[in-house]
């Protein structure tokens, strides 16, 4: 308490704060002010005292009132120049963010374009090398593979640039989750039977429709079950997806039977650049579920997990 | 090279338009669709495509966003301002939803971010959009 008193007393360290001079820093010559309002009543008082005609008193009142105000206008002046200063860093700011993301969607735009290269490429020649044995096919499916993280990888850090730059557009259709989720499990087919997962998944009994975003529910789910199937036992791996609805919301549950989160990943799971350390066999760019969460949100969704032992589920709670 | 199934007489009477500035990505494109019985022929930007179309008049042109000179949306608004109605999808690298909304509004809807799919799988949206399956 006594610490915050004395800082906010010691006005030339509020100054250098600032970065002002003493006489541009509002505070001090708020403090100067008050200062000069005390030793012109006390002047005031004496002089009225002494000489009591009214015309003295009111010559008196006028160069106090023309002083008092001087003074304000001083003070006013030295807010404006503050906060015309504040502006202006709060440009050059904006300015540097705008050029570190042009800077990023241009990168990410050639390494997208030189990995779809090498992706089209190899689909062109890939009856030839379906002839390749041993370490030569080894080394070609591990190019392949990288190429795709790495396409994987431009995509993330584009979809988080347009996210933290308030980019993101949201639209709204009738999307039938179902399809989505279907079509997210096809798509990643060939990564779960890489990793030998088994992906079960209960359809609806009933048609579900919501009103939503089909182009970021695609991308959470794909986040989602990339993550469970990263996360899955290795040996036996298996992801359960699940879908129920109720009358306001919808929800879809992702599980896998891998070990339990820890109480690090509990505290951290949704956070940028965190990965599990728990496991050194986990792959990924610690963007996934940070991505995610915040394209729930964007949706005024809600993402939550619960984990127990073989069991960790993420669960994202959107409305209809 | 790849052995692609005998090409239905109807794709070898289709020409197709690839407007792509990676002149890798253009020539793979290109080549995967002749595989496939399609006639094509290539520019690098959307002045050249512009030109290119008038004399080749495409049945369906594959147009890329981010080229130099002039970018594929720009060339799809002159297109549509000419009064070409030359059926159209695009092409892009990123999914940026202001180059979706301005393609959607002169009437393109197929957007397709080239990374997400292989080449034949690029190559089977054209034969669904000139509806040849």
């Amino acid at each position: 308490m006594l610490k915050r008193l004395t800082a906010h007393l010691n006005v030339l360290a509020h100054c250098r704060e600032l970065n002002v001079e003493p006489w541009s820093c509002p505070r001090f010559l708020f403090l100067m002010f008050g200062i000069i309002i005390m030793i012109a009543i006390m002047m005031a008082y004496l002089i009225a005292e002494r000489y009591a005609e009214p015309d003295i008193v009111i010559v008196l009142v006028t160069i106090l009132t023309v002083l008092l105000l001087s003074m304000a206008q001083v003070i006013v002046n030295a807010f404006e120049k503050v906060v015309r200063a504040r502006q202006q860093e709060m440009v050059r700011t904006k300015e540097v963010l705008e050029l570190k993301d042009q800077f990023v969607y241009i990168a990410i735009h050639d390494i997208a374009s030189s990995a779809t290269a090498i992706k089209w490429g190899i689909r062109t020649i890939e009856p030839e090398l379906a002839k390749l044995s041993g370490i030569e096919k080894e080394v070609f499916g591990s190019i392949r593979d990288r190429n795709e993280k790495l396409i994987e990888l431009a995509r993330q850090i584009l979809l988080i640039t347009r996210i933290e730059s308030g980019q993101l557009e949201i639209t709204q259709a009738t999307v039938n989750p179902h399809e989505i989720i279907a079509q997210t499990i096809a798509e990643l087919v060939r990564l779960s039977l890489a990793k030998g997962i088994m992906v079960i998944y209960d359809p609806p009994k009933e048609p579900l429709a919501i009103v939503s975003d089909p182009i970021h529910l695609a991308i959470i789910l794909r986040l989602l079950l990339t993550n469970a199937f990263n996360h899955a036992d290795p040996e036996h791996g298996a992801v359960r997806v699940a879908i129920t609805a109720t009358e306001k919301n919808l929800r879809i549950d992702i599980e896998n039977n891998g070990p339990e989160m820890t109480g690090e990943a509990r505290a951290h799971v949704f956070e940028k650049f965190w990965r599990y350390a728990g496991s050194t066999r986990i792959e990924g760019t610690g963007f996934g579920l940070y991505i995610v969460k915040r394209l729930v949100e964007a949706l005024s969704g809600e993402v939550t997990y619960s984990s127990v032992p073989e069991k960790t589920t993420f669960s994202i709670i959107l409305p209809k | 090279m790849t052995d692609y199934p005998q090409s239905p007489k109807d794709t070898l009477q289709k020409k197709i338009l690839v407007v792509e500035n990676d002149q890798v990505l253009s020539r793979i494109l290109a080549h995967t669709l002749t595989q496939h019985g399609f006639t094509t022929a290539e520019a690098r930007n959307g002045i050249e495509g512009l030109a290119v179309a008038e004399t080749f008049h495409p049945d369906l042109m594959l147009l890329d966003i981010d080229m130099p000179e002039m970018d594929g949306v720009t060339m799809l608004k002159e297109l549509r301002t000419k009064g070409d109605i030359t059926p159209i999808m695009m092409l892009t690298n990123l999914n940026n939803p202001d180059y979706i909304a301005d393609a959607a509004e002169h009437g393109v809807h197929e957007y397709l971010i080239k990374a997400d799919w292989d080449v034949d799988e690029v190559v089977e949206k054209v034969k669904i959009k000139l509806h040849l399956q």
